[in-house]
């Protein structure tokens, strides 16, 4: 009876990990070419072919530097693909680029306001390039001798002999070098850099010529090439950060600490006020570049009139990011006010923003799309229920559609066999309903559920980014 | 694409190379540089640190190629020391001069420049506030 327990336990434990599939995880860039043409089906997209080729002019701008301060508005009914065009953008922007992802309903908070909740995301999109300069010594250690006096009161004396593929040289040691050489178990054959300036040792790994001296060796024992050249190197490396990592090390009373416990508080004014002067002052003396990254707000709807009024401020001052926003709605009341305007968005500030739209997809994109969310998410499917998903797109959604295949792909499974069919299609449509039908079925059984207002009744509820707010309410309307 | 022609073509790769040969020399003189910037420093070294067999010694012998000269300990060092800032100074200015070679030769060769690169370094404690930033 026990060791049957025991067996159990080992198999669980054995489990393959499965890692999990997100809904934008397929998307890998935008797919343009060079000359920034769309590609009908590449790096995970599909269709969209105007939006993208905008996305592409956008991202080119911030690449070479040359804007700051823009904002643009990916508007669109749901599922048309905002979010992954925003995914898309931040993908091709590359690793030098600093780029914040957020919801607007993220910055309403108790614990901070905001205005300091936008500030904080607006400053982490914007990095600066700093070069750091060292003088290093770099070699093998051919030879370490240390000298101990006999009495404990001398002085140790030390030689230290490093080489280089081209040249090799004596240095006598001091007592701090030798002690650091100690702790840091130094030998012959150990591959080290010396800091000049601080003098601290490290070990980079053992010579490769050295790799046979003994039979047993640890496994993290790494073993590098003798280095070449000079022995006293010159070593440049560049760091970037964003201006909000400095400004929390600068906010005292919260110290450095702050940023790794997520919870940084607000920062004062004038904080901001000084580094923005250093960084003026960097900027002078060439020792600074500053690399506006981009910041994408999805459900921007959700920002009140305060927001959009201090967005359009911020993008005013110098080194402003990008500002990437997206809403699905039409023409809608501004939140916080009773003015309607397009997108749920102030005049102003529409005014300085680059819109871009995004439309329906056609029936032979969507296709397309399911047929690379099968592959991401490792279903086979046959051409004739791959055809029977696309239909069912048609009356109900795409997204609906695309948690269908998860669910046929455990249900093909369940009859042991490797291809989803139309079957499993149509069993998993009858096992979850879509919002249609069960809008309907809500409509038929009205009287039995509690607080039930009717198919056009005010209880339109304000949801996120859901394909079910579309429903029951007016067409979208985009301007 | 578009045509190139032969004699274009020819150009860039005599530029390329020569800016490359330029390149791999000052490397070289630098590396050279260092061996003798090396060998002086474990000479003074030996100077400051006699063993018990120089104490007793006025003078020492310094050689030059095939040359062996006796001078005394003070105007050996003396000598050294010139020599160790002349050659510092050559090393540093033969590394701020192989940056530009560089970035023009990887924009010859078409490559994308590298970032920051022409940027002035932070002084040790500007680097210590910010190193702070990046944990």
């Amino acid at each position: 009876m026990d060791i049957n327990k025991d067996d159990q336990l080992i198999k669980a434990s054995e489990l393959v990990r499965t890692s999990r599939v997100g809904v934008h995880s397929h998307i890998r860039g935008l797919g343009l070419t060079d000359e920034l043409d769309p590609r009908p089906v590449s790096n995970g997209l599909v269709g969209q072919l105007r939006a993208r080729k905008a996305a592409g002019y956008i991202v080119r701008m911030v690449k070479d530097g040359k804007v700051t301060g823009r904002a643009v508005l990916l508007a669109g009914q749901p599922g048309t693909g905002k979010t992954a065009i925003a995914m898309a953008i931040a993908k091709e922007m590359g690793e030098g680029t600093p780029a914040t992802l957020m919801s607007a309903s993220e910055i309403f908070s108790p614990e901070m306001s905001t205005a300091e909740a936008l500030t904080q995301a607006i400053r982490r999109s914007v990095g600066i390039r700093i070069k750091e300069e060292t003088e290093i010594i770099e070699g093998e250690v051919v030879e370490v001798t240390i000298e101990r006096p006999a009495t404990t009161s001398g002085a140790k004396a030390g030689r230290l002999t490093l080489k280089t593929t081209e040249m090799e040289t004596i240095y006598d040691l001091g007592g701090k070098m030798i002690e650091s050489i100690i702790k840091e178990n130094i030998a012959a054959g150990d591959i080290i850099t010396i800091d000049k300036a601080t003098g601290r040792i490290a070990k980079l790994g053992r010579s490769f010529t050295r790799a046979r001296d003994y039979d047993a060796q640890g496994a993290q024992t790494r073993f590098i090439q003798t280095p070449e050249g000079e022995l006293q190197k010159r070593k440049e490396v560049t760091h970037m950060v964003s201006l909000h990592d400095i400004d929390v090390i600068n906010s005292r009373q919260q110290g450095f600490l702050a940023l790794f416990s997520g919870d940084t508080g607000e920062i004062k004014q004038e904080i901001r006020d000084q580094i923005n002067q250093k960084v003026a002052e960097w900027k002078e003396e060439g020792k600074a570049e500053i690399v506006p990254g981009i910041l994408f707000i999805d459900e921007v709807h959700m920002l009140t009139i305060e927001c959009f009024a201090f967005l359009n401020r911020a993008l005013e001052s110098d080194n402003a990011p990008i500002v990437i926003m997206a809403t699905n709605r039409g023409i809608t009341k501004i939140r916080g006010t009773n003015e309607l305007s397009p997108h749920g968005m102030p005049m102003d500030l529409l005014d300085r923003t680059l819109i871009i739209m995004t439309e329906p997809y056609s029936e032979a994109d969507i296709k397309q799309i399911l047929q690379i969310r099968c592959e991401e998410e490792d279903a086979s499917v046959t051409e004739e229920a791959l055809n029977a998903l696309a239909e069912l797109a048609k009356s109900t959604s795409l997204r609906y559609v695309m948690q269908l295949i998860m669910v046929a792909k455990v249900l093909c499974r369940r009859r042991k066999a490797t291809e989803i069919n139309t079957e499993d299609i149509s069993r998993s449509y009858r096992l979850f309903s879509d919002e249609r039908r069960s809008e309907e079925w809500l409509n038929r059984l009205s009287d039995q559920f509690l607080f039930h207002h009717g198919t056009n009744g005010q209880l339109n509820l304000a949801a996120g980014d859901s394909a079910s707010v579309s429903q029951g309410g007016e067409p979208m309307s985009v301007i | 694409m578009e045509e190139v022609s032969t004699e274009a073509l020819m150009n860039v790769v005599v530029d390329v190379e020569k800016l490359g040969d330029e390149i791999i020399a000052d490397r070289y003189s630098i590396i050279d540089m260092d061996r003798i910037r090396n060998k002086n420093r474990e000479a003074l070294s030996a100077i400051r640190k006699p063993s018990e067999l120089m104490k007793k010694e006025e003078h020492v012998w310094m050689n030059i190629g095939d040359l062996f000269i006796r001078t005394s300990k003070d105007q050996l060092g003396a000598i050294l020391d010139e020599d160790q800032k002349y050659l510092d100074n050559e090393i540093n200015k033969l590394r701020d001069n192989l940056k530009p070679k560089v970035a023009k030769m990887n924009t010859a060769l078409g490559k994308p420049e590298v970032k920051g690169f022409d940027l002035q370094r932070l002084s040790k404690e500007e680097m210590d506030a910010v190193r702070q930033a990046m944990g």
